[in-house]
């Protein structure tokens, strides 16, 4: 049978996350804590999504002084689109707009 | 590697590397961001899984992206999570493994060499350069209180070694004879007002009010008052002149929209970077201020906008926050109001409070009606209010536009909202002598503020207002805040503020029943984010700014912030008097 693509339980896990705060760059290491997804589960799929034009990544000054900047990570367009489909696909009730 | 340098971390990093061998050409970027985040990792067992987990993630993206083994029964064999969950285990099971695990390492490390180091960013070590206070008009027996000076923050985070902007800060010190080591960060609102003009106010009234044992640390924000660098000193001016004109409001604006275009190609030829400013920027100035002036922990008053920043700095900075005051509560987008759905709200207290009072309802019995038909005349026919001599522009044509916004402007404050029913009269009654003074008010106050960098700091924080670009009305415009297509061109928004969840900071939030732009829902909805450390205090009958609007609100503050701990009676908020009407 084949999979639909980006339909396994850790692709869901990290769009939900990743809708879940939008507008937000997140970091490696804490998508990695939220999703309970190790780093070599989690990097493959920020790897695939990227490729698909569904996360955008770019360089983030730390906000410490002294330390090196940061891959960050955020839904494209298109996928924030899809991750909202999945996520009205998942649950009944939309959620309200929490604020970050 | 700045984190730690246990046994641990030394592997980790080697494992890391060797992931980073394995992920050549354009996994290159993926494998440094991987290796970075061990810097972020404290505890050296996570940090080692990390590294385990890079090197499965590396070769399963290097067997994904080739055909190296070709056999699907490898690929599989690697894409099973089993590998990345049963090493991880293994590598911290024992001292056995773990020696296993470092000559692992250290075998690898020799691929790794060659591997060039990401240059480390040089950031100018935070200094207080202290300079004689040039403020205008600063009282005799104020002048001792204050210490004035400017801090260097870089123009570009990204890039410290670029430039620097000079922030203008005064340290205002208590009068008290003993105060306390901790001082009160004043975080001023807008974005783009400015508050070290106002030192001397301060020192005199809010210094004893809110805070009478503490220092107060006035800041001007980036872009705005007397700090680096000036973005469009003449917007505000320009913005007025075309109110001079007589023009209808659909013209008016699109002029206005031109004011914002002319400032966007100003700065371009400046070379700054509208990416550079934002609350994420201001927070990490405020850090740097920090650290310049030595204090380990300080508090924070934060107004209006200036919520929105301390929020912010409550998310990034905890542990330097001892106690937060956040009066009038602007949380960042999506707001659970939009503005014309707050003014209406106002306005109705407006209209209920002018109806309970004796002599209002007597002199304006539909004060909400007389206000619908004052709209429907002044489309019809703008007012022309002579202004001052010497004022420029010489005459303010009052149209929809400009008197919704005055009307809006003036509920911000308990004295001003006491003139809105008399105010709302005069332009009914085309009586424009007694509209004058509302409106040179009104202009002045404008012109003070710094609409570039209202602009700049809304446009990078508020993706809300990038979304308004086509489809607001103008119909529902005030002020030039929230101008359709304003942010075209100018930045995308990023990084935005942030609620601080379940914040460990004692918090005390501040909310005026009546407040046309930062209503108790605004207050409300952060509170709920914030969690139970945040407690939420509404004033009657107040609008804007609740510490300055009563005795209540001042003393609420001195109590928090003098015991942060200690409950506070709010008893006092609900009984504000209702607004005496003139």
């Amino acid at each position: 049978m084949p999979r639909k693509p980006n339909g396994s339980r850790q692709t869901r896990a990290l769009l939900a996350t990743l809708l879940d705060r939008s507008q937000i760059w997140r970091h490696g290491y804490d998508l990695s804590k939220e999703t309970g997804l190790g780093s070599g589960t989690l990097y493959p799929l920020l790897i695939r999504l990227s490729e698909q034009g569904l996360l955008e990544s770019r360089w983030q000054e730390a906000d410490r002084p002294g330390l090196p900047p940061r891959h960050v990570y955020r839904l494209t367009a298109a996928g924030l689109a899809l991750a909202q489909q999945q996520e009205i696909a998942a649950t009944a009730d939309g959620r309200a707009g929490a604020l970050a | 590697m700045s984190a730690g340098t246990g046994r641990w971390r030394r592997l980790a990093v080697r494992l890391v590397q060797h992931a980073a061998w394995v992920l050549p050409g354009a996994g290159t970027p993926w494998a440094e961001a991987m290796r970075r985040e061990l810097d972020y990792i404290g505890d050296e067992p996570a940090a080692l899984r990390w590294a385990l987990g890079c090197i499965v993630a590396s070769y399963r993206t290097r067997l994904a992206a080739s055909s190296w083994f070709g056999a699907r029964s490898a690929w599989r064999w690697v894409t099973t999570s089993r590998l990345a969950s049963g090493a991880t285990s293994w590598a911290t099971s024992g001292a056995t493994t773990g020696v296993v695990m470092l000559l692992i390492g250290l075998a690898l490390q020799g691929y790794a060499r060659g591997q060039t180091e990401p240059p480390t960013p040089a950031f100018p070590t935070p200094a207080f350069n202290e300079a004689a206070c040039a403020l205008p008009a600063i009282p005799p027996d104020i002048a001792p209180r204050l210490r004035c000076g400017t801090v260097n923050v870089p123009r570009d985070y990204g890039h410290p070694g670029a430039g620097v902007f000079k922030l203008a800060i005064v340290v205002v010190h208590t009068r008290s004879d003993r105060p306390q080591p901790d001082p009160v960060l004043y975080i001023h609102g807008g974005p783009g007002s400015s508050i070290t003009a106002s030192a001397a106010w301060i020192a005199r009234n809010e210094s004893p009010a809110l805070a009478p044992d503490r220092d107060l640390v006035l800041v001007d924000q980036r872009g705005s008052g007397r700090s680096e660098p000036e973005l469009c000193p003449d917007l505000a001016r320009r913005q007025l002149a075309l109110a001079g004109k007589k023009v209808a409001d659909d013209t008016l604006l699109a002029a206005v929209g031109d004011t914002y275009r002319a400032c966007r190609e100003e700065l371009a030829r400046q070379e700054i970077e509208p990416a550079w400013f934002g609350t994420a920027i201001t927070v990490r100035d405020l850090e740097v201020v920090r650290q310049a002036l030595g204090f380990p922990r300080w508090n924070v008053y934060g107004r209006s906008y200036g919520t929105t920043v301390g929020m912010t700095l409550m998310a990034r900075h905890p542990e330097t926050l001892r106690a937060v005051v956040l009066d009038s509560v602007y949380p960042p987008d999506p707001l659970p109001l939009t503005r014309p759905q707050t003014f209406a709200a106002a306005l109705d207290g407006l209209f209920a409070a002018c109806h309970a009072d004796g002599a209002c309802a007597a002199a304006h019995p539909d004060l909400a009606g007389m206000l619908h038909e004052t709209m429907v005349r002044l489309e019809a026919a703008p007012m022309p209010v002579t202004m001052p001599a010497g004022a420029e522009p010489k005459l303010i044509w009052v149209g929809p536009w400009v008197f919704r916004s005055l009307v809006f402007q003036s509920l911000y404050s308990r004295a001003s909202m006491a003139s809105v029913p008399r105010m709302i009269q005069a332009a009914h009654d085309g009586d424009t002598v007694a509209l004058q003074p509302f409106i040179v008010h009104a202009a002045a106050q404008y012109r003070n503020s710094s609409v570039g960098d209202a602009a700049v700091v809304n446009c990078r924080d508020r993706p809300d207002l990038q979304a308004a670009a086509s489809g607001a009305s103008l119909a529902d415009m005030i002020g030039t805040s929230g101008f359709p297509g304003i942010c075209r061109g100018w930045t995308m928004p990023d990084d935005p503020p942030v609620v601080a969840r379940a914040t460990t900071v004692p918090t005390l939030v501040m909310t005026g029943s009546v407040d046309p732009i930062t209503p108790p829902v605004f207050a409300r909805a952060a509170a709920s984010v914030m969690g139970p450390n945040a407690r939420v205090v509404e004033f009657a009958h107040v609008g804007h700014a609740t510490a300055a609007a009563s005795p209540c609100g001042a003393e609420l503050v001195r109590q928090f912030i003098s015991q942060p701990a200690a409950p506070v009676d709010t008893g006092c908020a609900a009984a504000v008097p209702p607004v005496t009407f003139r």
